[in-house]
């Protein structure tokens, strides 16, 4: 079998499809593994919970085995690929520079990193409804200076991977940068919040940004560096050397990115508020104020907000609004004063608003533009690295051509994982999300289930009273042996047909009831648990913190925690929507227990703790819980996403090292129930 | 002059003390290898749910190794166990083997302890060491075995293997090269019985399972306390057995009267273990060039050099080491030295150490055609 000479043994093709097919078999059934509780629950739930078909059942379920195709590839990827890669370089960069290559690698890394994993997708999505007269600075940064908002994310992980390093080589402990950072940037945060209006939008932006930049690829390969560099010059006693970089990665964009906003503040408008008669102002059902959008349309800086390469600022301005009132005729009302104005510009772009809404998909677009995510995702890490490697370090890669297989695995991966969740859990998670208040609450079903009685007899129409005279018209259908009753609206009958659309709900209790939020939270805390088991990069990390712990913290035992903790925090989250709770106590209550359980755990825990909780939010958890968030929230009228991801993060921490202290505990306990009487000094000298 | 390494595995938290006492008498050349230690408890709570673990509670060791001249060796066997309080069970292990040093270089630095003088505990004279390679994973249902037999603590470290697998081009990523090692020693009427239950247990007789051999320990305290479960009683078992042993000032009082109805199995025999230490990253060169001259493999296992001179520039020695475990023939150890030599080992480059010492009996798969 063995070919002495060449000191190689050849395989026949035979042997070698032997070898291939259980290790391409083995590595499928893992990702099948880590997926199939999210795929299940998911469509367990609208099946029989909710008692709706899924649409696009086939297209969905391509999707989703393209999401487990491709997590194969890109974990295999990562594994032989990049984070050996990252770890040779951090052992060998210190033996091969000073300190300052280090920290200028450090931070061109982090800053590529930021640009390789484009988060902005993610925070213009949660932000996606956010109105420019209610939130200007917010509204600036997500859209016309969304390039400055990502170059000062990028520079927030650039500091935070160049500090982690030195962490790493001076030993410092993680502690104090939480205590600083957390305790220092909540009082910031708190008193900015105080002071404007603009800020109290923004801060939920610059808290997310920052767990939301930590991707995939950046996770494992900072996570590999930071191993390479503490085992070359670090003197930490702990096992678990390495760790703490993704954390100081979500904390450091949050100083960037409220200090870039203070920056802007002076160059957009305050939001003003609208009041009544009696000077008061005027609140929606969520007790929120209401914006002046006229207050805004003519206050001058308005204008730095609007303005691209086809249209001028104030036609921009125009178009938004017209555009905005195409969207939502009911709020024309609120633009009295400016309506010539406004017919100007809705004449003008009238063309504009009809061809939207039609969306064909284009698979071989789609697959291209994946493709490219996954191609500048990796190549925008791995090349500079190689380069380093290479020429700086002037090193011979152990293994190249495992090293280049794992980087083409991950970029194909990428490419189709990411394919797949944009085909499958995206549309399954917007099919739920926008149906799951039904739990509680009656909402309408989508325009395609759209219901038509013709002919239609206006003799069924009935009339009702409420509490305050109100007449009100409906009509009974009967519908498979359910007497239904629909409102009746003059305007929906055309000849002698009546469209409506059937609505659905509550399923449990009454309407509001406690039973349909016990429902919804329910749903919320297995969503959030299911999806984070399949998130890739905590998949790197419990691997990782398994290796580096020789076992003793095993990645089920980390994910298992991570996941419940990812699970309240999601349930907590759309507590927040649903009962409109202030950020600030759901975020800062948990905050405040975490400084003092940070405080009483082990360097180790804590370590691992805040870093788990940067990984968590990825490109499987984000899609889900943000189409749940807004899809719940758009039902009961609160409209930003970003509450919901910050509560993600900060309750993992909060699991992960309350199970550390039960394990320290018990370590403990082991050592100290032996009687400890040491010889106060050694028998030499 | 013989030299003995000594092998301390401890509950990590207790080793900043211990590396701290070993300083204070003159034991500067250390290496730190992470490891863990299980032993029996039934998990209860929480915990159990979450980490689905049965009955092994793993605890974080560490394995620190050290070069002494052997007339030093029962000084300081009692030193690290007065400094360790390793008399009380539960805390950890320590044995010396006697080694030979190859090659001998300035890099092997044999510490040079100060004379001593302290109390004198009884310890396991002859004892037996196992070492068990197998993959990733099983390491866990040796360590049940042994516990279980209640013969002392293991202690179990990661590895890679390098070998057949290296010479298969890319299609090597099929073949899984993590490896677990499991450590023991045990007393020498322990050592037949327990090797034979380990290769049932974990199907050493099949092919790419791993491979068993025990090696010969001079002297040896061993950490009994194989469960965690709460006694009801005065005293644990540990402690009962702790204290005749003081009494007795011997352990052979242990000795069971086991029949031994050893399985007619074909042990490999004479084979030595060879331990090379090197800067990291130049292992897969090294191993390669042992490999050429009649290796059949290596284990590595990456570990922290403690010396104070150790740095990291490049003529330093790295903080930063590869331990491989080779098992080779005899007749081969002369053309690996000399193709370990020819690679540089012994340079600046690599800043290798070896050591070897012969094995006793040795298993694994060998297929029926050779």
């Amino acid at each position: 079998m063995a070919d002495q000479a060449s000191g190689k043994i050849r395989v026949t093709p035979s042997q070698a499809l032997r070898m291939i097919l259980p290790w391409i078999k083995q590595r499928i059934m893992d990702q099948v593994k880590a997926v199939w509780l999210i795929v299940v629950y998911l469509v367990f739930f609208q099946t029989i919970i909710l008692g709706m078909a899924i649409s696009d059942a086939a297209m969905i379920s391509f999707g989703i085995a393209l999401v487990i195709f491709g997590l194969t590839f890109f974990m295999e990827g990562l594994m032989l690929g990049l984070m050996p890669l990252g770890e040779i370089v951090g052992v060998k960069l210190p033996q091969k520079s000073n300190l300052v290559v280090i920290l200028l690698f450090s931070i061109g890394l982090g800053f590529l990193a930021t640009l390789a994993e484009p988060a902005i997708g993610v925070l213009q999505a949660a932000g996606s409804s956010v109105l420019p007269w209610e939130a200007p600075l917010l509204y600036h940064l997500l859209n016309k200076a969304s390039g400055v908002l990502v170059n000062s994310v990028g520079l927030g992980v650039g500091l935070a991977v160049m500090f982690g390093m030195l962490r790493f080589i001076y030993n410092w402990s993680l502690k104090p940068f939480i205590y600083f950072m957390v305790g220092g940037l909540s009082i910031v945060t708190f008193l900015l919040c105080y002071g404007s209006d603009n800020f109290l939008h923004l801060a939920g932006l610059a808290w997310d940004c920052g767990a939301v930049t930590t991707g995939p690829v950046t996770v494992p390969l900072v996570l590999a560096l930071g191993i390479g560099i503490s085992r070359m010059v670090g003197d930490a006693e702990e096992g678990a050397a390495g760790f703490g970089v993704v954390t100081l990665a979500s904390l450091f964009p949050i100083l960037t990115v409220l200090t870039l906003g203070g920056l802007y503040s002076s160059s957009v408008p305050d939001p003003v508020y609208l009041k009544n008669d009696k000077g008061a102002f005027i609140t929606n059902q969520h007790d929120q104020k209401v914006a002046d959008p006229i207050a805004f349309y003519k206050n001058e800086k308005a204008l730095n907000l609007f303005g691209n390469d086809k249209r001028s600022p104030k036609e921009d301005l125009d178009f938004y609004i017209a555009k905005f009132i195409h969207k939502n005729p009911s709020d024309r009302p609120l633009f009295l004063g400016i309506e010539k104005q406004l017919l100007a510009a809705e004449k003008k772009h009238a063309q504009a608003f009809q061809q939207q809404g039609e969306q064909n998909t284009d698979y071989l677009k789609l697959f291209k533009n994946n493709m490219t995510l996954g191609l500048q995702a990796i190549c925008l890490l791995g090349i500079p690295m190689l380069l380093v490697f290479w020429f700086v370090l002037r090193e011979k890669l152990p293994k190249t051509d495992e090293t280049f297989l794992g980087l083409g695995f991950a970029i194909v991966g990428m490419g189709i994982f990411s394919m797949g969740i944009e085909l499958g859990l995206t549309k399954l998670g917007d099919q739920i999300g926008s149906k799951v208040p039904a739990a509680y609450k009656n909402i309408s079903l989508d325009k395609n289930q759209e219901t038509k009685i013709d002919p239609f007899n206006p003799k069924v129409v009935q009339q009702s009273i409420k509490a305050n005279g109100e007449i009100e018209s409906y009509f009974v259908v009967h519908d498979a042996g359910n007497y239904k009753t629909v409102p009746f609206h003059e305007d929906h009958l055309k000849g002698s047909t009546y469209s409506y659309l059937p609505t659905i709900g509550p399923l449990f209790g009454k309407e509001g009831g406690l039973m349909g939020i016990a429902v919804i939270l329910i749903f919320a805390f297995i969503l959030g648990y299911g999806a984070t088991l399949a998130e890739p990069a905590l998949n790197a990390l419990g691997s990782t913190v398994e290796e580096l712990t020789v076992g003793t913290f095993k990645k089920s035992l980390l994910m298992q925690s991570v996941a419940l903790g990812v699970g309240f925090g999601i349930a907590l989250g759309v507590a927040k929507i649903m009962f409109n709770i202030p950020l600030i106590w759901l975020c800062g209550l948990p905050y405040l227990c975490l400084l003092v359980i940070t405080k009483i755990s082990t360097e180790e825990f804590v370590n691992i703790g805040w870093d788990s909780a940067g990984v968590t939010t990825g490109p499987i958890t984000v899609p889900l819980v943000l189409a749940m968030g807004l899809g719940i929230g758009g039902q009961v009228g609160v409209v930003e996403g970003f509450g919901i991801l910050s509560m993600a993060s900060v309750c993992p921490i909060l699991s992960v090292l309350t199970v550390g202290l039960i394990v320290t505990a018990r370590r403990n306990a082991a050592i100290q129930t032996l009687p400890v009487d040491k010889p106060s000094t050694p028998a030499a000298n | 002059m013989s030299i003995s390494r000594i092998s301390i595995h401890l509950f990590r938290s207790l080793a900043k003390d211990m590396v701290k006492s070993l300083n204070q008498i003159g034991i500067e050349q250390l290496t730190e290898l992470s490891g863990r230690s299980p032993v029996l408890q039934e998990s209860k709570g929480l915990l159990a749910l979450l980490s689905g673990s049965k009955g092994l509670s793993d605890d974080p060791s560490v394995l620190i190794t050290f070069t002494i001249p052997s007339e030093k060796e029962n000084d300081l066997i009692n030193y690290i166990i007065e400094m360790g309080q390793l008399d009380l069970p539960g805390r950890g292990t320590v044995y010396a083997e006697e080694i030979d040093l190859p090659m001998s270089t300035d890099a092997d630095s044999v510490n040079q302890p100060k004379p001593l003088s302290s109390k004198t505990y009884p310890t396991l004279k002859q004892a037996i060491g196992i070492c068990c390679i197998v993959q990733r994973g099983e390491g866990n249902k040796v360590a049940q075995l042994i516990l279980e037999s209640g013969a002392a603590v293991p202690n179990i470290t990661f590895g890679t293997g390098l070998g057949v697998r290296d010479k298969m081009g890319l299609l090597r990523i099929t073949i899984p090269a993590d490896k677990e090692l499991v450590w023991v020693a045990v007393s020498h009427f322990d050592a037949d019985i327990l090797m034979d239950a380990i290769i049932d247990v974990v199907k050493l007789d099949q092919p790419g399972k791993g491979f068993i051999y025990t090696f010969p320990i001079s002297q040896a305290m061993l950490n009994m306390q194989v469960t965690r479960d709460e006694g009801r009683s005065a005293a644990s078992m540990e402690q009962v057995v702790a204290a005749i042993d003081e009494i007795k000032g011997d352990i052979e009082w242990r000795r069971r009267a086991r029949v031994i109805d050893r399985q007619h199995r074909h042990y490999l025999k004479g084979l030595i273990e060879l331990t090379l230490v090197c800067d990291e990253g130049g292992a897969d060169e090294l191993i390669a060039a042992a490999m050429s001259a009649g290796a059949p493999g290596a284990s590595i296992s990456k570990m922290k050099q403690l010396s104070p001179e150790a740095g990291n520039s490049t003529d330093s020695i790295s903080k930063s080491r590869e331990c491989c475990y080779l098992i080779v023939a005899k007749d081969s150890l002369p053309p690996i030295l000399k193709a370990l030599s020819e690679g540089d080992a012994f340079q600046k480059k690599h800043h290798s150490v070896t050591m070897s010492q012969s094995t006793l009996d040795a298993f694994t798969y060998i297929p029926k055609n050779q």
